[in-house]
């Protein structure tokens, strides 16, 4: 079944949808690319496998809106969300509203790829609950202070004003950063929040700034 | 001096009758003046020496022996000039004791002697006689006693004058001057100092005491210290207060006290006071210091007045300056923040805007080096997709470029631009944001009105934010349509109109529009369209807004035509 290697690209930027045909044809996937999120919608209904590429910014609807319609309308296609640099917030949403992932614009074609196939790993709707309680024993592994800063960088803080609401210096909150990177395994911010994200969806409980929609 | 002839009985007797009779006159000479004494021992000479000329030169005010001759009948008044020079002869040369001369008198001769008056004084005594005897040892002893005798009785009398001046100064003085033995009692107080002290007398003053004559309070410190002073160290100058015996009021004296030492045995013999009543001068002092004070009071009132205005003053002035700092301060945190956040805006928008541009030229390389890893035909599509990277990086370029353009803000530049590009520019950034979807925009150029010379940055700063306010403006409008056009004003300005169709502008706020910090939007700063104004001035151009014939408000902005000869800055 071709559709079970598609990747549905959401993009309106008519550039990147070009280079990603190009990128997910060389590396053996189907790629289907839509240029607004009311095209996919209109697609979408037919759609039997394979997962989205979503673009978050979009002029009309945009990525989120796109999100909360096909859970509505009870397409169950794993989304990949692609955010701007830095934009954390929009990742955290994106998150809570079931993305099984999130990549930031540019992204490197590792990163990508394996989104991708982890993506297409779950096709049948991944098992959320596993992948969380996961997340949510590894998030337990942190200090009380690796915790707060994690939170706070969930809440999309710069680290100048985490060290102010902590009341300690920039340079002990990269400290804890990087020791809260280490601890949960992970090599990216991104990889970080998309844990701390999977953990609240166990404990049903917002970190500090950020409710759960 | 040996006496050359030998006296007999009868002549000595005559002598010594003689020298009896001189011995007497002094005491007549108390009384009499320089010119009397000499009239008076001129006379006796006459008689004495049985002469017939007597002359007496005394010392005049003028410093010129004045010759007075006395002479009896025998002699002419003719003879005078003669005698004169004679005398003048002594006088000019010294008069030596005992001295004698020969003056050829007519048919006979005169023979004079003469005796000096006083101590080497340009004083004379003269006596002469036709008798070729003349003058005897008798005769010029007799002749020298007399010198003498005038002798003492004028410095008598001129010792007298001079302790009659003195006495006449003390006795005038204004001072209280006074004269006490050592045991303290007072020999002499002069009338000013009897008055002031209101004594009657000298006699009252003689059965008092010194101490008697101080208040009180100062009778201790002249007694045991002040009195012992003046005797140890011969005198005290000070203020103390004397008591008036018939009031027993204290009169303020400025004393001033010495001891008066004998002038042969160097003893103290008498303690004197020449003291100054201090009365008037301490009243003109106290009014003064009255005065003085009440002025001092009054400038130091006055003073402390303006002090306080000035301080005053200054805290209204720093007050206001801190004010004015503070309004300063938040001006520019205002404009800076309004700055940070179009900036901040802007850059969000152009980091999306770049993202793109790199994240399909990543993409595309990516692609290409799997299909050259598979090779074959690949090949072809590589070099195709590589294309397609390279323009994503030109474009990311591109962008970059006018990032830089817009955050930097150099000085006003004018450079001839074309309306339409600028206008096309800022509505696509005008336009980013999800409210301007469904706006219409309309577009129209005069085709008169190309060229402007212009900052481009700067308008479009001004195009960006009129656009933005515009379709802020009609968020809850239906129908929500912008206009922009431009136009040829005259041949020296093109007119730049934004048109929106929304519910128009209150008036309270088009009134204050352009004024900082007025604004319609919940979050708006009201810099905006200040700014925008500023921009268009240094233009040289106006702003102005007016409402919309169809609904809503129109902007209108003037912005130079660019000479005609210009080129057009490719943009």
């Amino acid at each position: 079944m071709p559709d079970k290697r598609t990747v549905h690209v959401v993009d309106d930027d008519a550039a990147v949808r070009r280079s990603l045909e190009r990128l997910l044809h060389s590396a053996g996937y189907t790629c289907v690319s839509y240029h607004s999120s009311a095209a996919f919608l209109d697609a979408a209904g037919e759609l039997s496998g394979g997962c989205v590429l979503l673009d978050v910014r979009m002029p009309g609807m945009d990525g989120l809106e796109l999100q909360d319609r096909l859970n509505q309308l009870g397409v169950m296609l794993p989304v990949i969300v692609m955010t701007g640099q830095g934009d954390i917030q929009t990742a955290v949403q994106a998150m809570k509203a079931g993305a099984v992932d999130f990549i930031e614009k540019p992204f490197d074609e590792d990163v990508l790829l394996g989104a991708i196939e982890v993506a297409l790993a779950r096709v049948d709707r991944p098992d959320r609950a596993r992948e969380a309680t996961e997340a949510a024993h590894r998030i337990a592994a942190l200090s009380p202070r690796e915790r707060q800063v994690l939170d706070a960088l969930v809440a999309g803080r710069p680290n100048k004003q985490i060290a102010f609401d902590l009341g300690i210096s920039v340079r002990t909150v990269e400290v804890h950063r990087a020791r809260m990177m280490e601890r949960l395994g992970t090599r990216q911010l991104a990889e970080a929040i998309r844990l701390a994200v999977m953990a609240q969806l166990v404990s049903g409980e917002g970190p500090d700034g950020v409710g759960v929609s | 001096m040996p006496l050359t002839g030998v006296l007999d009985s009868q002549e000595l007797r005559h002598s010594i009758r003689d020298l009896v009779a001189l011995s007497t006159l002094p005491a007549i000479w108390k009384a009499y003046d320089p010119q009397q004494i000499a009239d008076s021992v001129a006379a006796a000479l006459l008689t004495m020496l049985d002469s017939e000329i007597v002359c007496v030169s005394l010392p005049r005010e003028r410093k010129e022996s004045g010759i007075e001759i006395t002479r009896t009948g025998g002699i002419s008044a003719e003879s005078d000039s003669a005698i004169r020079a004679a005398l003048r002869g002594w006088l000019r040369n010294g008069p030596s004791n005992q001295a004698a001369s020969v003056v050829p008198l007519g048919e006979s001769t005169l023979f004079l002697a003469c005796s000096p008056i006083g101590f080497g004084s340009n004083a004379i005594l003269v006596a002469g006689s036709r008798r070729s005897d003349f003058p005897s040892e008798a005769q010029r002893l007799l002749l020298g006693v007399a010198a003498n005798e005038a002798t003492i009785a004028l410095q008598r009398w001129h010792a007298e004058t001079d302790q009659r001046r003195f006495v006449a100064l003390v006795e005038n003085s204004s001072d209280f001057i006074g004269v006490a033995g050592l045991d303290g009692v007072p020999q002499y107080i002069n009338a000013a100092g009897l008055r002031l002290v209101g004594l009657g007398g000298l006699a009252d003053a003689t059965r008092l005491h010194v101490l008697d004559f101080l208040m009180p309070k100062e009778v201790a410190l002249v007694r045991d210290e002040l009195w012992p002073r003046v005797m140890r160290d011969g005198r005290w100058v000070g203020e103390l207060d004397f008591r008036h015996f018939k009031t027993g009021g204290a009169i303020p004296f400025l004393v001033d006290w010495f001891r008066i030492d004998d002038p042969r045995r160097g003893c103290p013999i008498n303690v004197a006071t020449v003291s100054r009543d201090l009365t008037a001068q301490k009243r003109a002092e106290a009014e003064m210091l009255h005065l003085n004070d009440t002025l001092e009071h009054r400038v130091a009132d006055r003073t402390s007045e303006l002090a306080e205005a000035h301080r005053k003053l200054i805290r209204e002035g720093r007050d206001r300056e801190l004010a004015d700092a503070r309004l300063q301060e938040a001006r520019q945190e205002l404009f800076h923040a309004a700055r940070l956040s179009a900036a901040g805006q802007m850059a969000a928008a152009l980091a999306h805007e770049l993202s793109q541009p790199l994240t399909a030229a990543a993409n595309s390389v990516a692609a290409a080096r799997r299909l050259l890893a598979k090779g074959g035909e690949e090949i072809v599509t590589a070099s195709e997709v590589m294309g397609e990277a390279g323009e994503q990086i030109l474009r990311a370029g591109q962008i970059m470029r006018r990032l830089r353009e817009f955050v930097s803000r150099g000085e006003t530049e004018k450079r001839v631009e074309l309306v339409s590009t600028m206008v096309e520019e800022a509505r696509a950034l005008a336009l980013r944001g999800p409210d301007a979807l469904d706006v219409q925009v309309r577009l129209h150029f005069e085709p008169n009105a190309r060229h402007v010379l212009v900052d481009r940055i700067q308008i479009q700063q001004v195009l960006v934010n009129l656009m933005r306010n515009a379709i802020e403006a009609m968020d809850a409008s239906r129908r929500r349509e912008l206009d922009v056009a431009t136009s040829l004003r005259d041949e020296r300005m093109v007119e730049i109109a934004v048109t929106d169709t929304g519910p128009g502008l209150p008036d309270d706020i088009a009134a204050r529009l352009f004024e900082p910090f007025v604004s319609t939007k919940p979050n708006g700063m009201g810099l905006g369209l200040s700014i925008c104004r500023s921009i268009v001035e240094v233009h040289g151009g106006r702003l102005h807004c007016e409402t919309n014939t169809g609904g809503g408000t129109v902007f209108r902005f003037t912005v130079p035509v660019a000479p005609t000869n210009g080129t057009p800055n490719a943009g």
